[in-house]
């Protein structure tokens, strides 16, 4: 099965939880070797930089490559990436119209796994930031307000999508 | 962080490189191809001899225990086309005809990162697997040889 996110998955049939696991494997050790050797934040802001242009770029390119308006992007973004991430998380949904999508997640096994390697940032970059690129896709149409993460510490994650009026 | 995944290795190397990339990048745009660039490209290395003794407990560390890590899992999946040319207690030579982590790198136009991130792990590999063991090789694919002559053979 293809899925708009090919490039971001690499391989459908991995997991994006072991997907992002082998990632960390490799990142983590050679993050923790530049801090050692330019300090914490100077490492950070490259990791940071990199792999934040990096995502953008991808999902940019994505988007670009679906038909249809910016609101058709972003639905389409963001259900190839609800069938990947949603066997990993726990939500309740809040409200669901016309206007708004807000839901909480209150259990994600991307926090779990990168909270007790002690790699919060990390996870926040390689999973947390996707949800701002995807909704990038909606260009004008589509805006995500999420004031906390579990990621970052939080009980939970307060997703508030607002949609534009159509015309 | 030794959980193994059960993935094939071109896949596994390919999810590795799409952060890798970037962020080596990024460090070489910043740094060149200085110290800092080194400290990223030993971690790797590190990594890859670490790989190599989990390999070696899971193959055997002689000639025979190489030849199957190469066969299985190098080039499980389709990654790598494999000519055995000789094979002794004490060496083993083959070519590496075609190579799928080098299309990977050439389709990016990133061969100058496939080198460092991907080729240069097979030396430090080696270490780790049997220290008794070296490899030299003369040209890759990847650099843009006609193919990869691993040969490696017990140190005198």
């Amino acid at each position: 099965m293809t899925s708009v996110l090919d490039d971001y998955l690499v391989d459908p049939k991995v997991s994006l939880l072991d997907k992002t696991r082998i990632q960390a494997q490799v990142l983590v050790p050679v993050l923790r070797a530049l801090r050692a050797e330019l300090g914490n934040d100077k490492a950070d802001a490259i990791v940071k930089q990199a792999l934040r242009d990096w995502s953008r770029q991808l999902f940019a390119a994505v988007g670009d490559a679906i038909e249809g308006s910016p609101r058709r992007k972003w639905a389409s973004l963001q259900s190839a990436l609800g069938e990947v991430t949603l066997r990993e998380v726990e939500f309740e949904i809040r409200r669901h119209d016309k206007e708004a999508l807000e839901f909480d997640v209150t259990r994600c096994r991307f926090a779990e796994f990168f909270r007790a390697l002690g790699e919060p940032e990390l996870g926040a970059l390689l999973i947390c930031e996707t949800d701002f690129d995807i909704a990038s896709a909606g260009d004008g149409e589509v805006s995500l307000d999420r004031a906390q993460t579990i990621m970052r510490g939080a009980p939970s994650c307060t997703f508030r999508y607002k949609f534009a009026p159509r015309p | 962080m030794s959980d193994e995944i059960a993935i094939g290795h071109l896949q596994k190397r390919k999810i590795e490189a799409r952060v890798l990339i970037p962020f080596i990048t990024a460090c070489r745009e910043k740094f060149g191809d200085g110290p800092t660039s080194e400290v990223v490209a030993a971690t790797i290395r590190a990594q890859a001899a670490e790989e190599g003794a989990q390999w070696a407990g899971s193959f055997g560390s002689d000639v025979a225990g190489l030849r199957e890590l190469a066969e299985t899992v190098w080039a499980g999946g389709g990654g790598l086309d494999i000519q055995v040319l000789d094979q002794t207690n004490d060496r083993l030579a083959f070519n590496v005809t075609r190579c799928r982590y080098a299309e990977f790198y050439k389709e990016l136009g990133l061969e100058d990162l496939g080198s460092l991130i991907h080729c240069s792990r097979d030396h430090a590999m080696v270490a780790g697997f049997n220290d008794g063991l070296e490899l030299t090789r003369s040209q890759t694919i990847m650099d843009g040889g006609s193919c990869c002559d691993f040969r490696f053979r017990r140190k005198t």
